[in-house]
């Protein structure tokens, strides 16, 4: 019985120590980086570490800018699409487009769509550029 | 005369004859029922003047330079459909409306009001009420936004808008608006030479005022109270803040002003009152912060290590649970001359300045930085000893961050209070 106990107090700590994706609060969570509350639900971005620590920003510019100036392994790396406002999805299912002509509220122009096609409509229309998660972190992390 | 010059002279004429500006009159049983009719036959630089009534329309996009100019305020309801005013002419006049009810889009800024790449323009004395976005300024130069009312309905709203939303402008002067009820009361991103004079920014979600990438600004005589973050000033050059008033921004992540990043600026005979922290500074280099009261603050200034080179001379501190907070053992920033109210000075030299400085970081403040809910033993006798002991031999607070000559009574200063 005790033995019984024991293991289920260890997996529940196994547990409680799993990091796990928070979701973001708009209105009232402070971007980790900029130190703004997050508040336009079109943008967000969240990574948590393999300790399972939480790191909210409120563009993924400001998410990319912190990761530049911090050393963290990460075991979640995840952003809100312009067009699935307020849900975080895996940073690495979504499109990239970075265009003069579609402003982000930390000044990088840059914005997530949940799919490729989505993406390319508003590049069609607004211009730009678009990236994949791998290649976004690389032109952030070599200028 | 020669031939060009003639050519130039008789060209002068004609333009300079009298233009046929018009004057056309809207109201419900008039002949022009609508606005958009009189905005249709209206000509460059035409009047078109709307009486009083209840017009339900929105579209209205404006390609000539005309006045519009409302009677006891007409009523323009969008029926929580789409934006109002649209206006892409230059030197056009929008005075005197009562805008209402726009629809809450997530992909359209939809707004009142909004400019689009033109100069010279006038929006003054209206109203707007739950109009989303409520003036919208994109590539703008030269425009005067003047006394209007804008209040936002944030109840139910996961999303809200701007009341003054400003992108991309240049020499912007905007004067005596009161702003509500909106995401950020004044927003201004890549605003540059531009004013913002005797506003009142209130209750908005976010920030009354949110200044990014705006360069060589001014602010003065404005008061932002009440708003869930207060005022946010970040990644600019060469602001200039003198004689605001904020109030009562209180909350976990609320400052009276949160400056990031920014440098160069000028920030004197502010008060900050009742703000969880009065200013929160990180990464902010070169001020001058002069002549400002810091009343009954939570924090009157917290100052991250990262801001290096200000100078804080002649403010008074007066009633703050704890005057200042850093994260720093250092003090790359000069503070002197300040009035500190939880300073017991004395002046037995009679210079002027009390006669022992003044280390305003308290070994308490650091614990609640900290760990917050060490509030709890606030004003206990322990804290008192501790922080007695601290600053005799500083040991965890930075000793070096210390005023060397404390004002010994409250510095007199101009101020700006609402009832002038």
């Amino acid at each position: 019985m005790q033995l019984k106990t024991g293991i289920g107090l260890v997996l529940t700590l196994m547990i409680a120590c799993r990091p796990e994706v928070e979701e973001i609060q708009y209105g009232s969570d402070a971007c980790a980086y900029c130190r703004m509350t997050i508040s336009d639900r079109k943008y967000g971005a969240e990574f948590v570490t393999q300790k399972g620590k939480v790191f909210k920003f409120d563009a993924v510019e400001c998410m990319l800018g912190y990761r530049k100036e911090n050393e963290e392994t990460y075991a979640y790396d995840m952003a809100v699409a312009y067009n699935r406002p307020g849900v975080l999805q895996s940073a690495d299912s979504l499109t990239y487009l970075i265009s003069p002509n579609l402003p982000s509220p930390m000044g990088e122009f840059l914005t997530a769509f949940s799919t490729q096609s989505v993406a390319q409509e508003f590049q069609e229309e607004k211009g730009g550029e678009l990236f994949n998660w791998p290649d976004l972190q690389i032109k952030f992390e070599t200028r | 005369m020669t031939k060009p010059l003639l050519i130039l002279v008789s060209a002068f004429c004609f333009f300079a004859l009298p233009l046929q500006a018009k004057i056309l009159t809207v109201c419900t049983n008039c002949p022009l029922r609508t606005i958009h009719q009189g905005v249709a036959l209206s000509e460059r630089g035409d009047t078109v003047l709307v009486k009083s009534g209840y017009y339900p329309e929105n579209l209205i996009e404006i390609h000539q330079p005309v006045v519009l100019v409302g009677e006891n305020y007409p009523v323009i309801d969008s029926k929580y459909g789409g934006e109002i005013f649209t206006v892409f002419a230059d030197s056009t006049v929008i005075k005197g409306f009562q805008l209402q009810h726009i629809g809450v889009s997530y992909l359209k800024e939809q707004s009142g009001i909004r400019l689009v790449e033109n100069q010279g323009c006038t929006i003054e004395n209206n109203r707007l009420i739950d109009t989303f976005f409520g003036i919208y300024l994109k590539n703008v130069k030269h425009t005067t936004v003047r006394n209007n009312v804008i209040s936002g309905n944030l109840e139910g709203k996961s999303d809200p808008g701007n009341a003054i939303h400003l992108w991309q402008c240049q020499e912007i002067f905007i004067e005596g608006n009161q702003v509500s009820g909106h995401r950020d009361g004044i927003y201004f991103e890549f605003v540059n030479n531009s004013k913002i004079k005797g506003n009142k920014s209130m209750d908005n979600q976010r920030y009354g005022l949110h200044f990014m990438f705006s360069n060589n600004d001014v602010y003065e005589e404005n008061i932002f109270q009440s708003n869930g973050a207060g005022v946010a000033v970040m990644f600019s050059q060469y602001i200039i803040m003198h004689r605001n008033a904020f109030v009562k921004n209180w909350g976990g992540a609320a400052y009276g002003i949160l400056l990031k990043e920014i440098s160069h600026g000028e920030m004197t005979c502010n008060t900050f009152e009742e703000n969880t922290k009065g200013i929160y500074a990180e990464g902010a280099n070169d001020l001058l912060i002069r002549n400002n009261d810091f009343l009954a603050n939570g924090w009157a200034i917290d100052i991250k290590g990262s801001s290096v080179d200000n100078e804080i001379l002649e403010n008074n501190f007066i009633s703050n649970t704890f005057d200042v907070v850093t994260n720093s053992k250092r003090n790359p920033n000069l503070f002197l001359h300040n009035y500190w109210s939880h300073h017991p000075a004395y002046d037995l030299n009679r210079d002027g300045y009390a006669d022992v400085p003044y280390l305003p970081v308290s070994l308490f403040s650091i614990i609640v930085e900290k760990i917050p809910a060490a509030t709890m033993l606030l004003h206990s006798m322990l804290v008192y000893l501790f922080d007695y002991a601290e600053k005799i031999f500083p040991s965890l607070i930075p000793a070096a961050l210390s005023d060397e000559e404390p004002a010994l009574r409250p510095i007199q200063h101009d101020t700006f209070t609402e009832s002038k």
